[in-house]
């Protein structure tokens, strides 16, 4: 009688470990998968960069080139005069992203954390900037730039971005509150009961718990910044970033490359070391900051 | 009685400091937001000339939108397809998000590895980049013989569900969706991202209480995790449809800014984004009606 029952027994954990062990081969099956659709562009994108043009039209090479040259990446290099092009970037993208993850953070507690009458109505105006497509403002917001004086001056994106109303700002509120609001209120109890006042709660208590967020959010912002083309191309018309010039590369380069080399292939070489011009600052910010990043995830959890 | 006056006025100076927070978003909302709005419906509604001298709006009143929707033949038809496009997209971007949230989660080699890969496209094509890459790709996808933009193409997968009896209608959708496999695992980084964090702030004795309880993983996904994780869903369904509809390479988007642009039509481009807005707000409707009252907080402040 107990022999059966623990050859029962031993027969259950057998099937429960076998359906481990097949679970785990799917799951492994599926994140592969997923993970070649995302690189596969990168890839792309590094096989034809590094690559002479003429390679490009070989049919031998498809992935691997024979020989790898930065020519290409060199070209564009001094074709968008890239050291200049990163200054700008730097001084408008991630200056203003900074301003957006500091204020975002202050307005979204002053949503999550405190009672009064106006607030309801308040929250719904920011979902309303969040889910309006940035044209119906835009227009007007550029006419009224202009008579203001600081269109093509990094105050276009400055002050907008410092009152919270930048790029996707309602957002960043949006998220930061769904966090602080599943906050426990124990915690706050506590700093005011010690004396602390609403601001030195804030900063004491709230923020250093809050540095999950902070991290999505600033690496969000700098993300959202770095690769705009909509408000730059809009508002700095003579202050060129990084995004904007890629935008106009092409039609640039088919209009001023000398005549031999304004084939199709060196074009899409250049295009491509273009591409990676473009994304290895932020790639290169999220590696860095991608420890960090995954660990406040799973220590804190952006709780919803 | 003495203390309840007390907590009466606690309560009003902690109102005051909640104004105080939220006191610079109200200053930039006003100039930043309000009056370019204003603006912008006053313009939709006559027609805007720009010159150098500066702005003349001749008042046409409600003529723009009424061009928009009797003589216009591809707005409004347009608008409505990518209604439609948009609905399935969102209920499947949340199926995939959750699904790879949950398998994220999990225990094994390489977590963090296939995590950052996951969120790759969230730091890399936000924007014109991805469009290079697409267009890029499919020009040369003949070329080099390399298969691009999407992986999984079933058309064969169409002839068995018809011959199973099913509508043309549905098995188009269904051949659609595995189609567009490769776009949609593009879009849902930040979501399972999201999702992800949500299911970390479910607390641990949650499932054991359910394993005490002997509860099976079906019942304490549809018990535990997916209550818990309602109102981060409701937040990725915002993200989702806000992110569609703003998207760079969206057909719609780009065609109400055309007018402005190429005409220098800015009232008429105003009545289509306005339009178009109020599009967007009713899909926004639709989601707090429909998922807003199903969302479970943990946590009452309210």
């Amino acid at each position: 009688m107990s022999k059966d029952l623990i050859i029962t027994q031993q027969n259950t954990i057998n099937k429960q470990a076998a359906i481990k062990k097949a679970w785990s081969i799917i799951r492994a099956f599926i994140f592969i998968e997923i993970s070649f659709v995302l690189i596969y562009p990168l890839l792309y994108t590094l096989s034809v960069a590094f690559r002479p043009p003429a390679q490009l039209n070989d049919p031998v090479v498809v992935w691997i080139p024979k020989n790898l040259t930065l020519s290409n990446i060199t070209e564009v290099w001094d074709f968008i005069e890239f050291p200049k092009l990163i200054v700008n970037t730097i001084t408008i993208d991630v200056v203003s992203a900074i301003l957006q993850t500091a204020i975002c953070c202050i307005i979204a507690y002053g949503f999550a954390r405190f009672r009064f009458k106006e607030r309801s109505f308040l929250f719904a105006l920011v979902i309303v900037t969040i889910v309006l497509p940035p044209q119906i403002v835009s227009i007007a917001n550029f006419i009224q730039y202009k008579t203001m004086g600081i269109l093509d001056t990094p105050l276009a994106f400055y002050l907008p971005a410092i009152t919270g109303n930048g790029i996707r700002s309602g957002l960043f509120i949006f998220i930061y509150r769904q966090f602080f609001v599943n906050m426990p209120a124990d915690l706050e109890d506590a700093a005011y009961i010690d004396g602390c006042g609403p601001f030195k709660t804030f900063l004491k208590i709230m923020l250093p718990n809050a540095m999950g967020a902070v991290t999505i959010v600033f690496l969000f912002s700098i993300v959202w910044y770095w690769n705009d083309t909509f408000y730059s191309g809009m508002y700095l018309q003579d202050l060129q970033t990084i995004s904007t010039a890629l935008e106009t590369l092409k039609s640039n380069l088919s209009v001023m490359l000398p005549g031999i080399q304004a084939d199709q292939f060196t074009i899409s070489c250049y295009m491509q070391a273009g591409v990676i011009l473009t994304i290895a600052p932020v790639l290169i910010l999220y590696i860095a900051l991608q420890k960090y990043f995954t660990e406040s995830i799973v220590r804190t959890g952006l709780v919803g | 009685m003495k203390a309840l006056i007390k907590t009466k006025g606690i309560e009003s100076k902690k109102a005051w400091y909640g104004r105080a927070f939220i006191l610079p978003w109200v200053i930039g909302f006003i100039p930043f937001f309000l009056i370019p709005l204003v603006k912008s419906i006053w313009y939709s509604m006559g027609n805007l000339i720009v010159s150098d001298a500066g702005l003349d709006l001749i008042p046409t009143g409600l003529r723009n939108y009424k061009k928009l929707i009797t003589e216009d033949t591809e707005f409004i038809p347009e608008l409505l397809t990518s209604f439609q496009n948009m609905i399935i997209e969102l209920l499947l971007i949340m199926a995939l998000s959750v699904f790879l949230g949950i398998l994220l989660n999990q225990e094994f080699k390489g977590r963090t590895l296939v995590r950052s890969v996951l969120f790759l496209p969230v730091i890399v094509t936000s924007g014109v980049v991805i469009y290079i890459l697409k267009t890029d790709v499919n020009a040369n996808y003949a070329m080099s013989g390399v298969q691009g933009q999407s992986f999984i193409k079933m058309t064969s997968i169409n002839d068995i569900l018809n011959s199973l009896g099913l509508d043309y209608k549905i098995t188009s959708i269904i051949t659609e969706a595995i189609n567009k496999i490769f776009d949609l695992t593009w879009k849902c980084g930040v979501q399972v991202l999201l999702i992800l964090g949500g299911l970390q702030g479910i607390p641990p004795h949650f499932y054991e209480a359910a394993s005490v309880e002997g509860a099976s993983g079906w019942e304490k996904f549809w018990k535990i995790t997916f209550p818990m994780l309602t109102p981060i869903i409701l937040t990725a369904m915002v993200y989702t449809v806000v992110d569609s509809f703003t998207y760079y390479g969206n057909n719609l988007m780009l065609n109400c800014i055309k007018p402005a642009f190429s005409n220098f039509n800015y009232s008429y481009a105003s009545a289509m984004s306005i339009v178009y807005s109020l599009m967007v707000l009713l899909v926004l409707g639709l989601i707090f009606v429909l998922v807003g009252k199903r969302v479970v907080y943990t946590e009452k402040f309210k």
